[in-house]
């Protein structure tokens, strides 16, 4: 039997199966009237995951701009200085610091700002129980750091005015730094490496390969 | 309230529960595209570096201080310090006595470990006395160089001896171990 609605009734229904209509298509992300340029938003949307959110760095060993992920790291010292403890056999202190410099920024293709922080720290051998290290931002620059970059409103990603961080130990993510699309902004960051005062003798002629990531995440839109 | 009320207000709500429910899911879909990632990677060799050996000789004059130079290879770091741990097969002792003090500008090294700046050009030591029935002194020195914190070398060793005959002059050695 088919049931008898009157002309509001119908209307209702009409109007309910146009909504219900409406919200499956705008769910699913699609339009039901404008069905061929909202696919081709989306088609932009997922060529932008894939293309347009890359990073690039340049560091004292290796100054062109390139993607270094992992695997592929940039080098971060030219000429490395040997570590040494400092201090003399009765009141033995942390050794004299080396500084190197690690410039990072979006690529230039890139639509969007990010922020960069310091995510992990791997270290491979004996020494690496010895050595301490901190990382601040500074204004991207291929000019070397030194013990100047690292006052004490500096922008600490590792370590801080009055401490250092430990190879072997917890990185925090925190804080973050901004960076520009289109590869403008780019970050600079001096890192230091000393030997910590307790290096036992039997590190001597020892070494550790060490592995700086640092993560660039997409600003929120 | 009439039932064409209630069903145009029961149409408005399911209206407005379907919208609701699209608009959140499509937020949901919206909020999901922040967040892409990238990584940089920088790495480097630490290095640690090293007390140079020492580079010392041991020479040996009869009637005079066993004489130990105090000298280092030059490379690496630093040698703050020299360390020299003497041992003696018996304390001399009765006629006989341990040099202690400076022999001709040359400072004499007390029995055991003592340690001597780096601008120490050389050490000695050597047995004082006489006697008819005469006697005799071996034992090892060892050399270290310290370095910054307290770093030393790996150590060098020579092998010392003094035979006295009482009478007539005293045979003296000093090699490397």
């Amino acid at each position: 039997m088919t049931p008898h609605l009157s002309g509001r009734a119908k209307a209702a229904v009409v109007l309910l199966a146009c909504a219900l209509a409406l919200a499956v298509a705008v769910a699913v992300g699609r339009s039901p009237w404008t069905d061929a340029a909202w696919t081709n938003r989306e088609h932009a949307v997922a060529t932008f995951h894939a293309v347009s959110f890359q990073t690039q760095s340049q560091a004292a060993g290796s100054t062109g701009w390139a993607h270094h992920p992992t695997g592929d790291p940039a080098q971060l010292f030219l000429d490395q200085e040997e570590l040494a403890p400092g201090g003399t056999r009765l009141e033995p202190a942390a050794g004299p610091s080396i500084y190197s410099w690690f410039n990072v920024r979006t690529s230039p293709d890139t639509d969007t700002a990010a922020h960069l922080s310091l995510t992990d720290v791997s270290a491979v051998g004996d020494l690496a129980a010895a050595v301490d290290y901190r990382v601040v931002a500074r204004t991207a620059s291929t000019a070397p750091c030194s013990a100047a970059d690292f006052t004490a409103d500096a922008s600490y990603l590792a370590g801080s005015a009055t401490g250092y961080a430990h190879l072997t130990g917890w990185v925090s993510p925190e804080p973050s730094v901004p960076l520009g699309a289109h590869g403008t902004d780019p970050a600079g960051l001096c890192v230091e490496m000393r030997l910590a005062a307790d290096a036992p003798n039997s590190y001597q002629g020892t070494h550790a390969d060490v592995v700086w990531s640092f993560t660039v995440t997409q600003a929120e839109q | 309230m009439s039932t064409r009320s209630r069903r145009l207000a029961a149409t408005a709500l399911a209206l407005a529960v379907v919208l609701l429910g699209a608009v959140a899911l499509h937020v949901g879909d919206r909020w999901t595209q922040a967040g892409f990632l990238g990584t940089e990677t920088v790495t480097t060799i630490a290095d640690a570096d090293e007390v140079p050996l020492p580079t010392s000789t041991c020479t040996v004059v009869s009637g005079a201080p066993h004489i130990l130079t105090l000298t280092d290879a030059g490379d690496g770091l630093p040698v703050l310090e020299y360390r020299v741990e003497i041992s003696v097969s018996h304390v001399p002792s009765g006629s006989y006595s341990w040099a202690t003090g400076t022999v001709d500008d040359t400072p004499m090294l007390p029995v055991g470990e003592s340690f001597w700046s780096a601008d120490t050009a050389q050490v000695g030591w050597g047995i004082k006395g006489w006697s008819l029935g005469g006697g005799s002194w071996s034992g090892t020195v060892k050399v270290q160089a310290i370095g910054p914190g307290g770093w030393t070398s790996d150590p060098v060793y020579f092998d010392w001896s003094i035979v006295s005959p009482g009478i007539g002059a005293a045979t003296v050695t000093c090699a490397p171990h």
